[in-house]
């Protein structure tokens, strides 16, 4: 069974989200959260070691130091990192986090999407970084760009999105796996938007290089994904690549109960994002000494 | 908390059995001739109870009588209205409507709606209805699974089973969100004074998919798909009021 935790992507972003640099990563000895041996148990059975990070929060040092501390206890194979335009491939966090030899998804922010010669900046950062194979192309494009700067409609991502897939299948055939924005985590607006980007020609781009991203908050609207699974994107692998809570008091229990119910849609890796994470019941039972 | 949730389930399904008993003999006639049939709508309430194993193409058609302890399984509360005939009618006793609702915990999936047309048999202590109809509407996620398997050379394969959505809820969310398939039920009714006490079987017979992914360390992608129809049983025990 523990061969299952491998496979669903469970992110650090929401180990990490707002960790603040002036703070310290101090070990934490095993406490009450581990008398629980039954449910300890089945957090360690249901947890994927998959994190997500954000490597332009404030907060590096703290990341640097979790992935560090979880993959040390074995409990990280892999790491979603965003690539900002202002991220250096020599940035300290990033060499320390890929340093570990963990499996990278590189989000290839959003801010690159408005770039007029977008196959150039692919060009780069294939480059740049090519230790990563798998890049996720911008995430939740239509709802997370602030009103006030430029914004993207589903229509023109998908523009974007089928050049950069032409581009890569031309000049760089084998070299990634690109992964579609991740459509919001909650709603109705993340499988409708997905149904569409499916209808802008997704559904032409071939199964073995793209590989479907969604954001996954609330489960209870996970049904709505699963016509889309079953009918046009029936050939395509999905990944989940945020999913969790804040509340640290529900970290253990999102694991043990949430996480099953995401392989049981088939959605294989989830990154996401539990702040405070040194403080989170989730970090100290997964980092304890057994 | 679940043994306590089917402690529950199961004395309520116990006692709308036995309450046929202590309301006295099945109440076919209403002050006709002995042919004459009792009409009348009646307004239920009932609890439902589905369970089988996802994995095993068959096994959701041999159902273990066993109520607990397989992988698949909830709790569903419905409402119906059931309107008998004064007489039969096309070889038919009458109709029913009904919206029950799978998994009671989780408000955006499981709302099934179903019409129905039964017959009734006399067998004088009740009566044995035998129906059959078509049932729509947001399945219950708990019929989706993912089975996984990872090899020692990094090969995973992993099958996704699930019921196959083949019909639009309009107005919300995407347009293939539906299910609609058709389903037969066998049920004993007791129907003394103005109540109505039912307990059955619905078997509905559903398209499930089975999809194979496997996915070697290079990310090479191979898959198979098959399908097959299912059937799918609920147990359910009702009590109703006549309302006319």
């Amino acid at each position: 069974m523990s061969s299952a935790r491998l496979l669903v992507w469970v992110p650090l972003i929401l180990l990490v989200s707002s960790c603040s640099s002036d703070r310290t990563l101090s070990p934490i000895s095993p406490s009450d959260v581990l008398s629980d041996a039954s449910l300890a148990g089945d957090v360690l059975e249901q947890w994927s070691p998959y994190v997500g990070i954000h490597l332009t929060g404030e907060a590096l040092d703290a990341y640097r130091d979790a992935v560090l501390t979880l993959r040390a206890a074995g409990q990280l194979d892999g790491v979603r990192v965003e690539l900002g335009r202002s991220l250096s491939p020599s940035d300290p966090t990033y060499r320390a986090i890929s340093g570990t030899g963990v499996e990278l998804l590189g989000v290839i922010s959003n801010e690159h999407l408005f770039l007029p010669n977008i196959e150039q900046e692919i060009d780069r950062i294939f480059w740049a970084f090519p230790e990563i194979r798998h890049f996720q192309i911008g995430n939740e494009v239509t709802t997370i760009l602030p009103s006030t700067g430029p914004t993207l409609t589903i229509e023109q991502y998908m523009t974007i999105f089928l050049r950069i897939y032409d581009h890569v299948q031309s000049r760089h055939p084998g070299r990634a796996i690109l992964l579609t924005q991740s459509t919001v985590g909650s709603g109705f607006q993340g499988p409708t938007e997905l149904e569409a980007m499916a209808n802008l020609g997704l559904t032409r781009v071939d199964p073995n290089h793209v590989i479907i991203a969604i954001n996954m908050y609330d489960l209870d609207y996970a049904g709505q994904f699963v016509g889309l699974l079953g009918g046009q994107l029936r050939r395509f692998r999905l990944w989940v690549t945020e999913s969790g809570t804040r509340d640290q008091s529900r970290h253990m229990t999102w694991v043990r109960d949430e996480y099953p119910r995401l392989r049981n849609l088939s959605l294989i890796k989830t990154p996401s994002l539990f702040p405070d994470y040194w403080k989170s019941p989730l970090f100290e039972l997964l980092t304890a000494t057994r | 908390m679940r043994t306590r949730r089917y402690f529950h389930s199961t004395v309520t399904l116990l006692f709308c059995l036995s309450l046929p008993a202590l309301g006295g003999t099945q109440e076919l006639l209403v002050g006709g001739p002995d042919d004459e049939r009792k009409s009348g709508t009646y307004l239920q309430a009932g609890i439902a109870h589905g369970q089988g194993e996802l994995f095993s193409p068959n096994s959701l058609t041999q159902w273990d009588v066993a109520l607990f302890g397989t992988d698949y399984d909830f709790v569903s509360g419905k409402l119906e209205f059931e309107s008998y005939f004064s007489d039969t009618f096309l070889q038919l006793s009458g109709f029913s409507v009904v919206y029950r609702k799978d998994g009671l915990r989780r408000a955006e999936w499981g709302h099934m709606f179903s019409g129905s047309l039964f017959r009734d048999f006399d067998v004088k202590l009740f009566a044995v209805k035998v129906g059959a109809g078509v049932e729509w509407g947001l399945p219950s996620l708990n019929f989706d699974q993912t089975e996984f398997a990872f090899a020692d050379d990094g090969i995973v394969r992993y099958r996704h089973t699930y019921m196959r959505r083949n019909a639009d809820i309009p107005f919300l969310g995407t347009a293939t969100d539906g299910v609609v398939y058709p389903f037969v039920e066998v049920s004993i009714v007791q129907r003394p004074w103005f109540l109505l006490f039912e307990i059955g079987i619905r078997v509905g017979s559903t398209r499930f998919n089975f999809d194979d992914f496997e996915v070697d360390p290079t990310d090479q992608l191979s898959q198979e798909f098959h399908h097959q129809r299912i059937l799918v049983p609920y147990l359910f025990a009702d009590v109703g009021i006549r309302l006319f």
